[in-house]
């Protein structure tokens, strides 16, 4: 996952507070499988999440080049989520749910060095946990017909699921530039 | 007078001491000012302070955690099939 960051930081003595907003794009994904228990039908659904952002506040303690700190606030994340009805192999349907907005909180730590006045190079774990959505999926059947044969209408497909609370851990490092 | 070639080497060597010498002190002589207590660009030098906005980019690895369910109207093993929707 790549993203940018971008705050404000306000020193009084060796205490440092500020206010950092981030974005970051990239690929959480996994699969599932829900196998039917009376046929040979299963449904596969892949949810990815490709975007987290989050505004949170920063608390640290500066010594000399070096910053430790803690950070947290609230988060938001954007899934997508395909679903595919399979039987022994076989596709037989095929849907999509739009992208899911998930609000949750996000809490980490980390520390920054100061390799010069104005470039500072980091390194962070971040911890999210949002809420639960529910996702409705519509596509269509997969449809073919003998040769010669007119296709018949494709009749649709309509699907729905839920992701219980996800939790992402991200660790990172960042290189900034402070102006 | 004849200068041995001994004698001619050790007035080399110390003609090069005294060029050395005097090319380095130039050399110091015309350098930057050594850099102020907390100031400067060297690496691991103190910064005056950390307040300021900052903006950077940033990278790294990430790890999920869900549970995707299927909600009491999909009741798994009367998974619909074309079918089923063919006849709607």
């Amino acid at each position: 996952m790549g993203g940018i960051v971008v705050g404000y930081n306000q020193q009084l003595g060796f205490v440092v507070g500020g206010l950092e907003l981030d974005l970051m794009a990239g690929t959480l994904g996994t699969n599932q499988v829900f196998p039917s228990t009376v046929d040979t039908t299963s449904w596969n659904v892949s949810t990815k999440f490709d975007t987290l952002a989050s505004i949170r506040g920063r608390l640290g303690v500066a010594v000399g080049p070096v910053l430790v700190y803690g950070t947290g606030g609230g988060a938001w994340a954007n899934a997508q989520s395909d679903i595919a009805l399979m039987d022994t192999g076989a596709l037989l349907a095929r849907g999509a749910a739009g992208g899911a907005n998930h609000l949750g909180w996000v809490a980490g730590g980390g520390a920054e060095i100061a390799v010069s006045p104005r470039w500072i190079i980091r390194g962070e774990w971040l911890h999210y946990e949002f809420d639960s959505k529910s996702y409705h999926y519509t596509g269509q059947f997969v449809v073919t017909s003998p040769p010669g044969v007119p296709p018949p209408p494709v009749p649709p497909f309509a699907a729905d699921t839920s992701v219980s609370a996800p939790s992402i851990d991200v660790i990172r490092g960042a290189v900034i530039l402070k102006f | 007078m004849s200068v041995s070639l001994q004698e001619q080497i050790m007035y080399r060597i110390a003609l090069a001491i005294v060029l050395g010498a005097a090319t380095c002190g130039a050399a110091r002589a015309d350098g930057p000012p050594p850099a102020p207590i907390g100031g400067g660009s060297g690496l691991f030098q103190m910064i005056p302070t950390w307040t300021g906005f900052y903006l950077g980019g940033t990278g790294g690895y990430g790890t999920g955690r869900f549970q995707m369910t299927v909600p009491p109207n999909y009741a798994p093993g009367v998974t619909p099939d074309a079918t089923e929707v063919w006849a709607a």
